[in-house]
């Protein structure tokens, strides 16, 4: 994982992230946190004919975790649903370009977790068992950081 | 006595190898230390020739086991300034804090803590005092709340420390117990732990005191300390990993009834009841963990060859070194002072902990970043995650500049 996790795509998206901001008007957002360093990312999607037709973030994160951010706007914009609902951890991996060991992995994955809550949240539907497992596998900690997860869940809304 | 800085790092094998290429700078030492090969070898001699059950059989073997293990309590209870009896082994510094929370505090009662508590020193506390209740959210089946606690937390000062006063003040709620930590292991400065107990015990208040950061680094007499618990790990001053120790004053082992119990611990069962053996054993069910006393034994024999204070003036030296070098790299934020405990906490301009601590370990400089599990600390002090560089008696002045260069290319790469 050391040898050049700051590779230059990544270090390109961190330094002047795509879509970074809050929407207005979005149609829905998902929030998701890393307590074990305090990586924080809202998510944000305008949705139009069964369509993702918009897609932005906010947050405070590390260059790993603002990378994926960046780079997972680009790759949902303009998906059907049911295609942007199909990204996945190999395809943000595949996008950073690095395989992360465990720890850089939470940070990696963190805006993944968000993007598909606010999608699920406008789907209305539950994440399926594999998926949870995928994503959730990555950000386990937060089981037993209960507090600080609902503090900021409470603080998002 | 000249500091032999060559010889003594020639006793830490690990010290002699490369991460990616580069020589190791491991400046980690406040969450583990490395170990000297006098530790590893007590370990290995034990097992090689001495390897049976302390406190178990008459057989020579059983008695040899029993010697070492024994000897290790007195070789610790001396360290520290205690009597053997009032030394109990544990896992970590964890567990001893566990066991004082569940001795000294019941449902309902009040405790207090201070701003600068480990997460170690906070939820074992928040669980023998709170009513725990398991979210009632499916999704979140998880997720645990702990409601009702009476807990208070002392303010800290600027500089890092305790405030006695705010202590004083929050004392008048008559708390049963007062815990704090000796030093944070955020911000390093060393507490006036014996004016926090005697600040206790004339408020009727039984004090507990967290020393993993602070055993390694100085001399600690308990006694004149006056504390009623006193907690730390021999894994930060060069033990094994698996053994800590929990001491009790005297009066209270002899007086409290023990958390866990079974073999070893008792004087006589019987169906109808248990006679306890007494303090400490009664507080050490089970087979016991002689290998780790073993090398606990070698570690505190190296650390008294170096003396504690000559340990102290090195890592002074090396905090200070530390802290000129960051200086010069610039836009670098200390948070607190922790010269006596050789920790540097800080952050870069608005480059994340995480990243900074990455491209250092690219270098092969070890750090911390992270929220040390201090997120109450954290939030106090308005951050999300600190870089935190801690230094040990076998650490030189190079690798505290080794760690300025690594900094100054964070800078470079990240900006």
């Amino acid at each position: 994982m050391s040898e050049d996790m700051y590779r230059e795509n990544i270090l390109d998206h961190y330094k002047k992230p795509h879509h970074c901001g809050k929407m207005e008007r979005a149609s829905c957002s998902g929030h998701a946190i890393n307590p074990f360093c305090g990586d924080d990312i809202t998510f944000y999607l305008k949705m139009k004919e069964g369509a993702v037709s918009d897609a932005s973030f906010e947050g405070h994160a590390c260059a790993i975790c603002t990378a994926a951010a960046s780079m997972l706007t680009d790759e949902v914009r303009g998906k059907s649903a049911a295609k942007a609902r199909a990204v996945g951890k190999e395809r943000v991996l595949e996008l950073l370009g690095v395989s992360p060991g465990p720890t850089r992995l939470k940070c990696a994955l963190l805006p993944l977790k968000a993007f598909k809550l606010a999608l699920y949240s406008h789907l209305g539907k539950e994440m399926g068992e594999k998926e949870k497992r995928e994503i959730l596998e990555a950000s386990e900690s937060e089981a037993t950081e209960a507090t600080q997860t609902s503090a900021g869940k409470e603080a998002s809304k | 006595m000249a500091y032999d800085i060559d010889n003594i790092r020639h006793d830490f094998p690990i010290l002699s190898r490369k991460v990616n290429g580069k020589h190791l700078v491991y400046l980690d030492n406040a969450a583990t230390t490395q170990k000297p090969v006098a530790v590893l070898d007590a370990m290995r001699e034990f097992y090689e020739n001495s390897n049976a059950n302390a406190h178990r059989g008459g057989n020579a073997l059983a008695e040899e086991a029993t010697e070492i293990y024994e000897n290790a309590r007195k070789r610790m209870a001396h360290f520290v300034g205690a009597a053997p009896s009032e030394i109990v082994f544990t896992r970590n510094t964890t567990e001893a804090l566990n066991l004082a929370a569940c001795m000294t505090a019941q449902r309902g009662a009040r405790v207090l803590l201070s701003q600068l508590e480990h997460h170690s020193n906070i939820v074992p506390w928040q669980l023998a005092v709170a009513s725990c209740q398991q979210s009632p959210s499916k999704a979140k089946a998880t997720q645990w709340q702990m409601r009702g606690a009476k807990i208070d937390y002392a303010s800290i000062r600027s500089n890092g420390k305790i405030c006695n006063q705010d202590v004083q003040e929050k004392l008048l709620r008559q708390p049963s117990v007062f815990s704090f930590s000796h030093a944070s292991n955020v911000l390093g400065a060393v507490n006036d732990a014996a004016a926090l107990c005697r600040l206790a015990r004339k408020a009727g208040a039984l004090s507990v005191v967290d020393g993993a950061q602070t055993v390694p680094h100085m001399e600690v007499d308990v006694h004149s300390m006056g504390c009623d618990f006193f907690a730390f790990s021999g894994h930060k001053m060069l033990g094994p990993t698996g053994i800590g120790v929990l001491y009790i004053r005297k009066e209270l082992a002899d007086a409290l009834e023990p958390v866990f119990s079974g073999g070893g611990a008792i004087e006589s069962v019987a169906f109808s009841g248990t006679t306890f053996a007494g303090a400490p054993h009664k507080f050490e069910p089970g087979t016991q963990d002689v290998a780790g006393a073993a090398g606990l034994a070698a570690a505190i024999g190296y650390l008294e060859k170096i003396g504690m204070a000559a340990i102290e003036r090195h890592v002074e030296g090396l905090h200070k070194a530390c802290v000129e070098g960051l200086a010069e790299v610039g836009g670098v934020k200390i948070y607190g002072n922790g010269r006596k405990t050789g920790i540097v906490s800080f952050n870069v301009g608005k480059l994340h902990a995480h990243d900074v601590g990455q491209i250092a370990s690219d270098d092969g400089v070890m750090l911390r970043a992270g929220h040390h599990c201090c997120q109450p600390l954290m939030k106090k002090l308005g951050v999300a995650a600190t870089v935190r560089a801690s230094f040990y008696l076998y650490n030189t002045k190079e690798e505290a500049a080794r760690l300025s260069v690594s900094v100054k290319r964070a800078k470079k790469v990240l900006s």
